[in-house]
């Protein structure tokens, strides 16, 4: 029976279970929340996250309408769960932040913050 | 596609990984609390069952060990597939990667010392504590890895918490698989109806401050990542923390049974429940294995308190219950495709009308199907109709139907390749694995059910049962539109706490007789139909 047990088990861990691990940290806000970023002119963007991430083993792109993705690069903000990220000059227009972040658990997490250029 | 295979396997592990962290770890508490002051006086029988504890401990450490190595090297190439080389070298001076590495060279320590040792040792005293020089390390460096420890407020305090849950449920689990093994092997020994009374005795002794230290810790972890009722409600973390309650309310009556047995005298015991306790441990067994598996797939959510601009309203989570007619016609498949083509999406709704139309009658005709299944089902058990042996083929026919349309936007009817959707896209993976579980399922239990399969595969059905009930509560896609996504989830939650209740009602069908095993026979297609019902009211949100 011990044997069967065993089965049990690995059946159990062959089989069992998938779910998201992008999901994890989550922007809780941003210095784009409210206030859109000046057109043609280059910015720095802070994103705060619910958890401790580390930016060096994060990444961030710059999604534009026309679904172009542009690596940003990024720095550790002054406090840690917040990010700072360069954002070049850009035109007026919709775009989004598509994030991959590495949280102080190891858990990845990704999400996309969208805000507007004026 | 590779990308969406090494998120796959990195799930996969975290799953394994807690239920071979409670078989280790537990089995210490075993040793210490059980097996050595209940053969305190009996040196013959303690050097027999030292020796099938150790191994089980023994070969839970190795494995422990080999799926914490096998889930770093994932957690790496996740990381590789999207950042530079000089970067990458800082993730192995992060502090999860030195928990890691800490825990790993622990548990394979362990796994080997006793591998070596267990056929030649009693345990005693002096053994624990040398297993403890290998125990501690993985328990203390596992506090680095659990969500506290990303935390930015009150991170020592919810380390510390996680790690004080994580031995209750350790112990229990653990212990509950020692004494399983115990009874497998040993249950046709002389005066084992004796011992295995005191051996369960013994056991409530790690059982109860197990369930009390475990509710402890959850209620005070609950405050500081839920926060509110309406968090608990409304939000997938929340969700899944109730339905760790209600698992564990289940456990507790399975347990209680196994309580009742142990302290009843011989002559109270008309009904021969000491004999059939073992059962309701199997039962519990499975239970335990799915908390710790909800437990797993809570870590990878946010929890509620940091999400409640994201967190749905009583009203929104009624109305994803609320009962109404089936949708009974379905949009075709060009108006499907054409409505999820990105500029359907681009131009306004998260959720196109025909695709929400396809999706809702997709889960309204499963429902009908299923209540049709259960209430067969039902009939079955009056045992007056022969026919009703046929009520699995319902599941048959579920599964063809799935099979064309859970994924229409791949193969057969979508023009997505299938390996390429099934690898790349998680979701899928999942829808696929369902269709072959539901197929598989009625396969094997209308076999069973007319006599034409015997042995061991006649435990496939609850053992299914379980692994889907558990997927769909894995089954958590928050990530881009948390609110949205959890209206979605709340179904299937509820969905899966019922398909666990299936799966242990038919393994206790199985394993008891008489009246009683028709009776639970008889839960489990209640169950079943109550599962019919939900997919009979789902509701698409459109947020």
């Amino acid at each position: 029976m011990n044997k069967k047990l065993n089965q049990l088990l690995v059946l159990f861990a062959t089989l069992f279970f998938i779910s998201s691990i992008y999901a994890h940290a989550v922007v809780t806000r941003s210095s784009v929340d409210n206030a859109p970023v000046t057109v043609n002119q280059a910015t720095v963007v802070s994103v705060f996250f619910n958890t401790r991430v580390k930016s060096s083993l994060s990444k961030i792109e710059l999604i534009s309408r026309t679904d172009e993705n542009l690596p940003l690069t990024l720095s550790q903000g002054q406090r840690p769960d917040e990010i700072s990220v360069e954002l070049p000059a850009l035109s007026e227009g919709d775009y989004a932040l598509k994030y991959r972040v590495f949280a102080f658990d190891g858990h990845l997490s990704e999400g996309i913050l969208i805000f507007k250029v004026e | 596609m590779v990308e969406g295979l090494i998120t796959f396997l990195d799930s996969l592990f975290a799953g394994i990984k807690i239920v071979l962290y409670a078989m280790t770890v537990g089995g210490l508490f075993w040793l210490a609390f059980v097996l050595v002051p209940v053969t305190s006086n009996a040196h013959a029988i303690r050097n027999q069952w030292s020796q099938s504890s150790l191994s089980l401990i023994a070969k839970s450490a190795l494995g422990l060990g080999a799926i914490i190595g096998l889930g770093f090297i994932m957690k790496f190439l996740q990381l590789q597939s999207s950042l530079d080389d000089e970067m990458i070298a800082e993730f192995f001076f992060t502090e999860y990667s030195m928990a890691n590495i800490v825990q790993c060279i622990s548990s394979i320590g362990l796994g080997v010392y006793l591998s070596v040792r267990c056929q030649r040792v009693t345990v005693s005293p002096v053994l624990i504590a040398k297993m403890l020089v290998f125990i501690v390390p993985v328990v203390v460096s596992g506090a680095w890895l659990v969500h506290g420890a990303s935390r930015c407020d009150n991170a020592f305090q919810l380390m510390s918490l996680t790690v004080i849950h994580q031995l209750a449920a350790a112990a229990w689990f653990g212990s509950v698989l020692q004494l399983l093994v115990l009874y497998y092997h040993f249950h046709n020994q002389n005066d084992w109806r004796r011992l295995w009374k005191v051996l369960l005795k013994r056991f409530s002794r790690i059982g109860i401050p197990s369930v009390v230290v475990l509710v402890t810790s959850g209620t005070l972890m609950a405050i500081d990542y839920v926060g509110s009722f309406k968090g608990l409600a409304g939000t997938g973390y929340g969700n899944l923390l109730i339905v760790k309650l209600i698992l564990l309310v289940l456990v507790l009556i399975l347990a209680g049974l196994n309580f009742t047995a142990a302290h009843r005298t011989v002559y109270a015991d008309q009904s021969g429940l000491i004999d059939k306790v073992v059962y309701f441990i199997e039962a519990e067994a499975l239970v335990l294995i799915a908390v710790l598996l909800a437990a797993v797939s809570l870590s990878s959510l946010p929890p509620a308190i940091d999400i409640p601009h994201q967190t749905a309203g009583m009203d929104e989570i009624l109305q994803a219950f609320e009962p109404k007619i089936p949708r009974l016609l379905s949009p075709t498949h060009d108006a499907f495709l054409a409505s999820k083509s990105s500029q359907a999406i681009a131009n306004g709704r998260l959720s196109p009308s025909a695709a929400t139309a396809w999706s809702e009658y997709n889960h309204h005709f499963s429902g009908i199907v299923l209540i049709v299944t259960s209430l067969v089902g039902m009939l079955y058990y009056f045992r007056y109709w022969r026919w009703t042996t046929y009520w699995p083929f319902g599941l048959m026919l579920l599964s063809v139907f799935l099979f064309f349309r859970s994924d229409a936007e791949t193969w057969p009817l979508g023009p997505g390749g299938f390996w390429d959707s099934v690898f790349s896209n998680i979701e899928v993976l999942q829808h696929r694995i369902a269709t072959v579980l539901a197929f598989v399922l009625g396969v094997i239990e209308f076999r069973v059910r007319a006599g034409k399969q015997s042995g061991r595969l006649k435990y496939l059905f609850p053992l299914l049962c379980m692994f889907g009930g558990v997927m769909l509560f894995m089954h958590s896609h928050v990530g881009f539109q948390p609110k949205s996504e959890f209206l979605i989830q709340i179904s299937h939650i509820a969905i899966g706490v019922l398909a666990i209740v299936m799966a242990c009602s038919r393994l206790l069908e199985i394993r008891l007789s008489g009246a009683v095993s028709r009776a639970t026979g008889f839960i489990s297609v209640l169950a079943l139909s109550l599962i019919a019902l939900l997919l009979m009211v789902y509701r698409e949100p459109l947020i």
